[in-house]
């Protein structure tokens, strides 16, 4: 039984506390304290705002950005390419390979090939020529040329697995 | 726009390049012309009968009634037979021979295959304004010929040998079609028309003569062995490398084909590899095995000696 007095005291406190921090800080009044507090919340409730509707700069999309790249013309070298004989990707019709993995939310893979992270530059690069990186791998350099890579990563990092 | 149609041109029979397509398009352009007319006729006389109610005229049903029918159908019987006429017309009996063999889900060509009997697949050369007799058999179930901008289809029927003329009026590339059920990758069996100029055409089928491209890199050295030692040749033929296989289609030009697979997809390294790892994902139901006991490296060479053998 000792400690419910101290713990009533420190209770009211506490209560004494946040009741005139509050009372300093409703909108209108004049005082520094109120001014501060204000801005203390607007800041915290503006990280909260961009935390939940994820708005804000998007680092993730930024990292998988391909200057210059066409992304229409991507798709098109990804399908007349034949890359679906190997690997299902959403999106094309008749891709359905099994050869190789799906491509399927590819841009948010870690690795390439569980070899190379995936990034623009190693992902053109692997394109290119995917014996360079993996000298076993059953996957073929197809003679792109860098252009052609870039525009195709371009394409590829627009499936993010959300339809 | 997302099938594979447009990699590889038209399938149309609104633009026509050869003489059984040209023909058979005017008469479809005459009848729909005469069709309007008399449907414009027959509601015209409809309109004139609700007018002059009364009877006794019999002459509007004698010349309604008979006469312009037998007149319209005697015209366009007369138009289709002449159109039947030129198009079933048979070449001249110095015209070349072509025998194309369905199976599922591929075409054998054989030009000329009482002389030379010289063999390829899935892509029909022929002549720019030359009558070509075509044979049309089939080696399992009933398929069907169509190349729709040259020519009307015709059923390939086991047992049996149907006869048909084409007479390809443009150059270029065609592309063509089973047009009869056949099986689950049924819709994956097309065909390519390539029209030459009379002199290229007689240098193409020069070239089916000469053995095979040498392989010349290491790469490609390693993958004619592969294609050898995996027992490929069971099945296929490259001629010079190895010959017999007739199960499969004939490889010696493969990798000069526009299309792998019977016009499905582009012939490059890497669908050669797809389709030699798993040919039962990209057809359902094609016979050839899947060959992914290959290691990475071995199936990388054998794809690309396919390919250069052009």
């Amino acid at each position: 039984m000792s400690v419910v007095r101290p713990a009533l005291v420190l209770l009211g406190l506490a209560a004494a506390c946040v009741l005139g921090w509050w009372a300093l800080a409703v909108p209108g009044g004049r005082d520094p304290m109120g001014v501060a507090a204000r801005a203390a919340f607007r800041s915290v409730d503006e990280t909260f705002d961009r935390w939940r509707t994820g708005s804000g700069p998007d680092y993730r999309a930024a990292a998988k950005e391909i200057p210059g790249a066409d992304v229409r013309r991507g798709r098109t070298l990804v399908r007349t390419s034949g890359c679906g004989t190997c690997h299902a990707i959403p999106g094309l019709p008749g891709a359905r390979g099994t050869v190789g993995p799906s491509l399927e939310g590819f841009s948010r893979r870690a690795y390439i090939a569980g070899i190379l992270p995936n990034r623009p530059g190693d992902l053109v690069s692997w394109l290119m020529n995917p014996p360079r990186h993996a000298p076993d791998t059953a996957m073929p350099a197809l003679g792109l040329t860098e252009e052609d890579a870039r525009d195709m990563a371009a394409w590829l990092y627009t499936l993010d697995g959300i339809e | 726009m997302n099938s594979t149609l447009d990699i590889f041109g038209s399938q149309t029979t609104l633009a026509q390049a050869g003489l059984g397509a040209e023909r058979t398009y005017a008469l479809t352009v005459a009848m729909s012309i005469a069709g309007v007319l008399l449907l414009l006729l027959i509601m015209v006389l409809i309109a004139l009968a609700w007018r002059a109610r009364g009877g006794g005229r019999h002459w509007w049903v004698i010349a309604g009634g008979i006469v312009l029918p037998l007149v319209a159908l005697s015209g366009l019987f007369v138009a289709s037979t002449l159109t039947l006429r030129a198009i079933a017309a048979p070449p001249p009996d110095d015209a070349l021979t072509v025998e194309v063999t369905g199976h599922q889900y591929w075409w054998e060509i054989v030009y000329d295959p009482e002389g030379r009997a010289l063999r390829d697949a899935n892509e029909l050369h022929l002549p720019k304004d030359r009558p070509v007799r075509v044979l049309l058999k089939s080696a399992d179930v009933i398929h069907s010929f169509w190349l729709p901008s040259i020519a009307g289809k015709m059923d390939m029927i086991p047992g049996r040998t149907n006869e048909t003329t084409l007479t390809a009026l443009e150059t270029g590339r065609f592309r063509g079609q089973c047009a009869e059920f056949c099986g689950l990758s049924h819709p994956l069996m097309a065909l390519e028309a390539v029209v030459l100029s009379e002199s290229e055409f007689h240098e193409f089928l020069d070239d089916l003569e000469d053995e095979a491209r040498d392989a010349v890199t290491p790469f490609e050295r390693q993958g004619r062995d592969v294609f050898l030692n995996a027992g490929c040749p069971a099945c296929h033929e490259v001629r010079g490398v190895a010959e017999g296989g007739r199960l499969g289609p004939d490889l010696s030009r493969v990798g000069g084909r526009e299309a792998l697979g019977a016009g499905m997809w582009r012939m490059n390294r890497g669908t050669l590899a797809g389709w030699i790892a798993d040919p039962e994902a990209m057809k359902p139901g094609a016979r050839m095995p899947a060959y992914n006991h290959l290691s990475g490296p071995d199936l990388r060479a054998v794809a690309a000696w396919l390919e250069s053998l052009e």
